[in-house]
């Protein structure tokens, strides 16, 4: 995999889209964007650029490209991304995040994909939400996303946790949704009281597969509420695995928020819809394999 | 608060590009008269109603290309806010428009002109957006910026 410095040096000959991170070649973006790009017959290919902090400089070349026509950003760029860019939309701004950066004729446009990837992954449980508490466990840039997303559902507070929920720098309130910052001491009490857990922790990823945010007295707690994981590898983590067992209402997996993700940032370059299915079925078998 | 869908014989991206910039709303929104564009997130609105004069300004509070766009009213004397979205139909190349637009004042309750204005903002959304979908497929609704622009890019490129 090239770096972004080799990259903007010896560039595709045609048409491409990128990701940008570091690291950045575990991504599966690369195999689900071009998924999408063959089945609309879209001239273009999608690649992953590593790009570790001291590379970011070059973002400007890459930018200048003739075929570059759009980029998504990762770890630990984000924030980053948002200096050179002409214009950010405001929910991205709000979180303090850009994934998706779009190539307009007016300039630069950055998004936040995240936040609709969780708003699609919950939207179909959205009648157990409304008016309700949600509990965040973890406290940086994907939790800030869920709980801007939190808004379209109409939910009245997010109890984020962290372990130093002090320094965690967090506003009163994000994209409209009231926050409390709260310490793992307090998360017992919080489960009983609200209605969607959303674990954003890495505790449970591969592999480090036996982990996780809840401990073992306090699963009975995530009987009958909605309990997502936005780990995607394994696709059932330990955390899924206590929300089934305690009988919660629904559990939802990483792999729906991340493919919702990657086809609102499709949506934005090109106005086409993204082949879900066919995306979800090569993910299973890539991670299948992991 | 009016709520109205229209499906438009256009892709996605094309219908979004009509829709995204507040400064066109008058163009078809007969109950708007003039938007003014204050930077990239702010416009305020001009309309009459009754005679008497509402001036707005408003804020993007969304705006995810191709996806939707909403906007908050944060001073003047008439509140409102809209949300549109945009869902892609027969695999992008139709576009369906779901609508959302609410007025009310700042304070009280809506009397007089006003009421009937805000009463009657779920027909007269219907029939906007009809004109809207009619100017949109006929290529009419942004034939004039269309043009303005290539007459810049001509001068551009004489420019150069």
């Amino acid at each position: 995999m090239k770096q972004l410095q080799d990259f903007v040096h010896t560039p595709p000959p045609g048409p491409f889209y990128a990701v940008i991170g570091h690291p950045v070649a575990h991504s599966k973006s690369p195999l689900i964007h071009n998924i999408a790009l063959q089945h609309h017959r879209i001239p273009a290919v999608y690649y992953a650029v590593d790009t570790p902090s001291d590379a970011f400089a070059w973002i400007g070349k890459l930018f200048g490209l003739q075929g570059f026509r759009g980029l998504n950003v990762t770890i630990p760029h984000k924030s980053r991304i948002m200096e050179p860019l002409d214009l950010i939309d405001p929910v991205a701004l709000e979180v303090g995040a850009v994934n998706t950066v779009h190539l307009h004729r007016n300039g630069l446009i950055g998004y936040n994909t995240d936040v609709t990837g969780f708003e699609e992954s919950l939207r179909e449980h959205a009648l157990l939400l409304t008016g309700g508490r949600a509990v965040i466990l973890g406290s940086g840039g994907a939790a800030r996303a869920a709980a801007a997303s939190l808004k379209t559902f109409g939910m009245h507070e997010a109890l984020v946790f962290s372990r130093n929920p002090a320094s965690a720098g967090w506003p009163e309130s994000l994209n409209g949704v009231p926050v409390r910052m709260m310490a793992y001491e307090q998360l017992q009490s919080a489960l009983s009281e609200s209605a969607l857990i959303i674990n954003t922790t890495p505790l449970g990823m591969h592999p480090y597969t036996k982990a996780s945010p809840v401990s073992e007295p306090q699963i009975p707690f995530l009987k009958d509420k909605v309990c997502m994981d936005a780990i995607y590898n394994p696709q059932e983590t330990a955390f899924m695995k206590q929300a089934r067992s305690a009988g919660a209402r629904a559990v939802i997996g990483g792999l729906t928020m991340f493919i919702a993700q990657a086809a609102a940032s499709f949506r934005i370059w090109t106005g086409k819809t993204f082949p879900g299915e066919k995306a979800a079925r090569a993910m299973m078998e890539e991670l299948g394999n992991v | 608060m009016a709520h109205q869908s229209i499906e438009v014989n256009l892709p996605l991206s094309k219908v979004y590009e009509s829709l995204n910039s507040p400064v066109d709303f008058p163009r078809f929104m007969s109950g708007i008269e003039e938007v003014n564009k204050i930077n990239s997130q702010t416009y305020e609105f001009k309309t009459s109603i009754g005679g008497e004069e509402y001036k707005w300004t408003t804020n993007i509070i969304d705006d995810l290309r191709n996806t939707r766009f909403a906007w908050i009213t944060i001073n003047g004397n008439l509140n409102q806010t809209g949300t549109i979205r945009f869902t892609p139909l027969e695999n992008g190349t139709r576009t369906r428009i779901d609508f959302s637009l609410d007025y009310r004042p700042f304070f009280g309750e809506a009397e007089g002109e006003l009421k009937a204005f805000i009463e009657s903002s779920e027909d007269q959304l219907l029939k906007d957006l009809d004109f809207l979908r009619q100017a949109v497929e006929s290529g009419t609704f942004k034939e004039k910026e269309e043009v303005e622009e290539s007459e810049v890019s001509d001068q551009q490129q004489a420019a150069v």
